[in-house]
Order: structure tokens, then sequence, then C-alpha cells
């Protein structure tokens, strides 16, 4: 990070419901969408953002900044151990919400372009469901009930791993 | 906010659970059946498995013949699973008395059955199995670790598609 936070520069966020956020462009900077409308020049005024409701947004600020006063990896080869769990257990608690929650915040995080999160969520999704039977997930990630297999196609697909079911 | 893609689903999320919750998953539904199967999701789960902090180790009980994942990061030593052996190894008790490990790489075990001296390359996770070709001779493999070098592409975890590169066998 090698622009200093003293006189830092600010940018504003417009959520879907029309909610407007400050923050510091270094925290900005955490989105690589927002980092390129900075770099190009088009981020002068407030950066409206239709698809994500402030709750969302105000979870995303969180993570970023956060994650914008944490020293990076590829800044110092020896950053402190401390800092490196600081940040995981300050992952662990903020993927704590619920499902519908996650789920947005990825969708905002995949239109933002925040690489990390995408991960976080990503692998936060993949924990929850993964001891999930199939009546299971289709509840949880809603599929299209258009979609499921035959009696038969599912009696086979079981039949061939079975060795996943026990 | 919409939902998530398919797309996004499979490649992100899926991408990231075991292989025992891949197959269960095939059952969800049909376009999940058909990605899951395919070799692009393949390649990316196998992608995402050879990253260091992903990794696990598998113990074998010869005992019981179960395996145990353990997670370095985590310490946490999962419950096992009883294997079934998929080949004919001549065992009442489908123990591993008659199978010998000779090499293991990625998850995948090449072995051998010391009577009859075929050779097999084998997930024990998924179950899938591959005979090798027979050797030219009637010698025995020895359970060596040493005796197989296994040369593999990106596909490993999930197909056999592996080059065995050196093989030695002693006389018994």
């Amino acid at each position: 990070m090698s622009t200093s936070s003293s006189s830092s520069k600010k940018i504003v966020l417009k959520s879907a419901d029309n909610e407007t956020f400050e923050i510091d462009e270094i925290v900005a900077l955490e989105s690589q969408a927002i980092k390129n409308m900075i770099e190009d020049e088009c981020a002068d005024n407030v950066i409206p953002l239709g698809n994500i409701d402030s709750k969302t947004l105000s979870k995303i600020i969180e993570y970023c900044k956060k994650h914008a006063e944490s020293p990076k990896k590829d800044d110092n080869a020896d950053i402190d151990e401390k800092a490196v769990e600081d940040l995981k257990s300050f992952d662990a608690e903020f993927a704590k919400v619920d499902m519908p929650l996650i789920q947005d915040i990825l969708m905002a995080a995949n239109f933002l372009n925040i690489d990390n999160l995408i991960g976080l969520m990503c692998r936060t999704i993949a924990d929850r469901i993964k001891g999930k039977t199939p009546e299971e997930i289709r509840k949880i990630l809603n599929i299209n009930k258009n979609d499921l297999l035959s009696p038969e196609q599912e009696a086979k697909a079981r039949e061939e791993n079975s060795w996943a079911f026990d | 906010m919409s939902e998530l893609s398919t797309e996004m689903i499979v490649f992100w999320i899926l991408t990231r659970v075991p292989p025992k919750a891949v197959g269960r998953f095939k059952s969800v539904c049909k376009t999940w059946n058909s990605l899951l199967s395919g070799n692009a999701f393949l390649r990316e789960h196998c992608s995402r498995s050879a990253i260091p902090s992903n990794q696990k180790v598998l113990i074998i009980e010869l005992q019981t013949s179960s395996i145990h994942p353990i997670n370095f990061e985590t310490h946490a030593y999962e419950p096992g699973t009883s294997i079934t052996i998929p080949f004919f190894h001549l065992s009442d008790d489908n123990r591993f008395n008659l199978v010998s490990i000779l090499s293991h790489l990625n998850g995948l075990l090449c072995v051998c059955n010391r009577v009859t001296s075929d050779l097999f390359l084998w997930n024990p996770v998924t179950t899938s199995f591959k005979r090798l070709p027979h050797p030219y001779s009637n010698d025995f493999y020895q359970g060596t670790l040493d005796a197989v070098d296994t040369q593999t592409n990106d596909m490993i975890n999930t197909t056999c598609d592996v080059t065995l590169v050196k093989s030695r066998y002693t006389n018994k």
C-alpha cells in the first residue's frame, strides 16, 4: 500500500435503495471494478450501485475496510503471523450470516470484482452444503423443479455414486 | 437481487466441496448431473484440490479397511469410511492381506494383487479403478513404495489418466 491514508480522498457509493456511503479511496480500491473506474477518472461523483442494497453494501464496506487496513502479502513477505490470524478470524466472523445474505454478498462481490471476498463466500457456501442430501440442496439453492431427474435417472445416478451416500 | 447463476454455483462453489459430496450432488438435478460429470468440472475441482492448503492426507487402516482423511491445517481427523476393494482380490474378509500398495500419488493408489500380480490404479475415495496391462513375466511386485513411479496429468483425482513411467520388480 503506497498511498498514505492521512490525506486520503473520499469515494461516495450509492446503494439501490438510495443510501450513500462515504469511504476512503483506499477502502474502495479493494474492488477491482471501482479501482478501474478511479483510474479511468470516472469516479469523481457518486458511484451508483443500482443492484446492491444498503444491507449488502454495508457488509461489503466492512469487509473492504478490514482488508484495506491489513498488511498485504505482496507488500511485505514476512508480515507477522498475528495479522494473518487476525484477518482469518475476522473472515470467519464475517461469514456468520444467513444464506440469502451470503448469496447477495457473493453476487455483489462478483459485480464489484473483489476476489478475496468471492473466494470467502464460495468457501462458506461450500462448507454449509457439503453435508446435505440432494433433497436439502434443492431447497437451499432453489433448484428449478422442471430440471429434476426422472425417477429412473435419479435411481441410476444414486446407484452409480452409491459410495457417496453412506 | 437475482439468484446465483448455475455457472457460479457449479464452477465456484461445487468445485470446493469434497468428492463425496460431488458424487451425491449428481442426483440434485439434470443440469448438475451433466456438469458435475464433465471434464471441465473435473479439471477445475482437481486444480483446487492441488492447492496445498486444501490438501488432506488419507490414512488407510489395514485392520479395519477404512480410510480417514486428515486435515493438516485444522488437525481434524475425520470419521472413517470403510472401503470395499473394487476388484477381485481373493480375500474372504475384504482386507488388504493379498493386496500390496506399491505407490501413491495425489490420492491415487497403485496396488497389486500379490497372488495374481495384477496391477490396478485405484482411487479409494471415489472407488473408481483401472486395471493396468499385465506384466510380461510371472514375477511379483514388492510392497515397497519406490516400486512404481507415476506421472500424471491434472485429472488424476477423478479419472485414471495416468502414465506409468517406471516399474521395477524382483524375482522371488
